[in-house]
């Protein structure tokens, strides 16, 4: 895929300028239930469908050092109008080889990161009105499916795996949803990508998402 | 780089457990052990519908309703996959028409009531069948159920937690969550098959009762225990023999865990309830028939409930005969410090300035 420098940040998913950044359709499967982290969630989902969201439209950009990955998809659901709570909420995420993992980037992305070979996950979600004290976006280490923790200094967390470079923009026309998520660009020695994401009107959170099974490995563009 | 242990998704070891005993023959439902909790953890945003601890009246849909269809635990050794409890199955976090009342110039006229945002919180709550009970008149019975976490000796919760954030204490086997590592994804909540983990909306993140283990680091009883206006719920090791939970849950067999046939091997106990006897259609006592169905009461503690209710009943006789009672005097408790075991110091020789507190709860001072 390609990653378009522009000369402008773009920050939201509706920047006229997203109109000169080629995007790519990428397919999405779901997270394979033998790779779930423990055998509670194994057993709870081997009969339950799960990665729902088959596919989503990509874009990756590229302005002064910072990357903007602008994600569309079709979710199950539109926002509640009942003025309840929704359980769990949408949610899609980027991830990037982890610098320093043992196993390098060799791994496959579809686990979203293994104890051998980490990933850096930017993760977004869609927070309810009472979450309104937190980031939408931020930087996790991914070991596995769901097996997330906040970036420490002894996980080597400079950019682009720094917490506080990672932001997002979402819009929603009724299923659709389309999310920009940014942060500083990760190291040129990993020019590779995968993504996930979450129905959450289909309870889907830590590893029960769908998600590409191949890295999408990025490309400089003009 | 920092990885996250395949050992960390299961059990620990714990080289202490630190055990409680709820006598159900003293409980009265004042809820005064609820609100001890509620007002010193769960008074935040995001917290409204928490109740770590709660009274629930049996036989009832308790809290969450209908908590006991609701799945989770373990059999042969697998764990059992569970319903997540809403939060309007809670009973939501009530809201009031305040506004409306105090504001809106209609003080006269609009009372206070709660509004229902939706979701049927206001449909439900901690306490809502309370005192309702089993039976009919003149047979009705209830009896009270006070509920917490039962910082089990193997938790589910701990097992389903994908991030390793949820633990078992070592030091004294409290269940715990580190919050700064917890998700919010809420296997935890699902697996737990008591439903005694509850959901922080506003900030994400699940929560639980922490056994008020800033409170025993301090040598000071749980807030529910020490609150607890009727004496009845004990604190310590079941594994020191001449502790009274021990001699109450080993020795003398008359303190039960609840619902033992989830497999998690709780570490809260409770001394079931004895009952009144029945009433014949002409008002007349049978003699033969407590009013609390033994069936119901096996429901609840599993089939040693019979032997325990014997064994109080045995030692009634005997007292009411002139003899002495070891048990009887232990569940009496004349010395309102033997409930603590350890932990009887009293809060409010401690150093409570708010900076000191915030460090014990692992927030910063505002």
């Amino acid at each position: 895929m390609r990653v378009t420098a522009v000369t402008d940040p773009l920050d939201s998913p509706t920047d006229p300028g997203w109109e000169a950044v080629p995007r790519e359709a990428v397919p999405l499967a779901p997270v394979p239930l033998d790779a779930q982290p423990n055998a509670y969630i194994r057993a709870a989902w081997e009969d339950r469908p799960y990665g729902l969201v088959s596919g989503a439209d990509v874009a990756v950009a590229r302005n002064n050092g910072r990357l903007f990955v602008r994600i569309e998809w079709s979710g199950s659901t539109g926002p509640a109008t009942n003025g309840s709570l929704p359980e769990f909420t949408d949610s899609a995420g980027v991830f990037f080889p982890a610098p320093g993992g043992s196993g390098g980037n060799a791994g496959p992305p579809a686990t979203i990161g293994t104890r051998e070979s980490p990933v850096t996950l930017w993760l977004w979600r869609d927070l309810l009105p009472v979450q309104r004290s937190l980031p939408a976006a931020r930087a996790l280490l991914g070991c596995g499916p769901g097996v997330f923790r906040p970036l420490s200094e002894t996980d080597g967390a400079k950019s682009p795996s720094d917490n506080s470079s990672i932001s997002a923009t979402s819009q929603r026309e009724g299923l659709r949803w389309a999310v920009v998520i940014s942060g500083d660009a990760p190291p040129a020695d990993a020019p590779r990508m995968g993504l996930a994401v979450w129905d959450g009107a289909n309870d889907e959170r830590a590893g029960i998402a769908a998600v590409t099974h191949q890295w999408i490995e990025l490309e400089a563009g003009a | 780089m920092t990885a996250i242990s395949e050992s960390q998704h299961g059990t620990t070891g714990t080289s202490a457990q630190v055990s409680m005993v709820f006598d159900l023959n003293k409980c009265m439902g004042c809820q005064t052990c609820s609100i001890a909790c509620k007002v010193l953890w769960t008074r935040e945003e995001g917290e409204e519908h928490h109740w770590w601890m709660k009274v629930n009246t049996q036989p009832g849909l308790g809290s969450p309703k209908g908590w006991e269809q609701m799945g989770g635990g373990w059999k042969n050794g697998r764990p059992v996959p569970g319903h997540q409890p809403t939060r309007a199955e809670f009973g939501g976090g009530w809201e009031f028409n305040y506004d409306e009342v105090f504001y809106g110039g209609k003080g006269r006229n609009v009372h206070l009531r709660p509004t229902d945002t939706g979701d049927g919180s206001t449909k439900w709550g901690m306490n809502w069948d309370e005192d309702q009970g089993g039976g009919e008149y003149p047979n009705a019975y209830y009896f009270y159920l006070p509920r917490l976490c039962n910082h089990c000796t193997h938790p589910v919760c701990v097992a389903a937690c994908p991030t390793g954030a949820m633990y078992k204490r070592p030091e004294d086997g409290a269940v715990l969550r580190d919050e700064e590592i917890c998700q919010g994804s809420r296997f935890c909540m699902e697996a737990c098959p008591y439903k005694e983990i509850y959901f922080n909306y506003a900030r994400g993140i699940a929560q639980h009762c922490i056994l008020c283990f800033p409170r025993l680091e301090e040598g000071v009883a749980p807030a529910c225990a020490r609150q607890c206006p009727g004496r009845l719920v004990f604190v310590g090791s079941a594994d020191d023999p001449a502790g009274p939970i021990h001699r109450l849950v080993h020795e003398w067999e008359v303190a039960l865990p609840l619902h033992p046939e989830y497999g998690t091997e709780p570490n809260i106990f409770y001394v079931p309830p004895l009952s009144p006897y029945r009433l014949h259609d002409d008002m007349s006592i049978d003699y033969e028939t407590p009013r609390i169905p033994p069936e119901y009461l096996e429901s609840l503690f599993g089939p040693k409930v019979h032997t325990a209710l014997a064994r109080i009943k045995s030692e009634l006789d005997t007292v009411r005969s002139g003899g002495t009672s070891e048990i009887l005097d232990t569940l009496i408790v004349y010395r309102w410090h033997e409930l603590f075991g350890p932990y009887t110091t009293d809060p409010a020789t401690l150093d409570r300035r708010p900076e000191t507190v915030a460090v014990q709860i692992g927030t910063k001072p505002a």
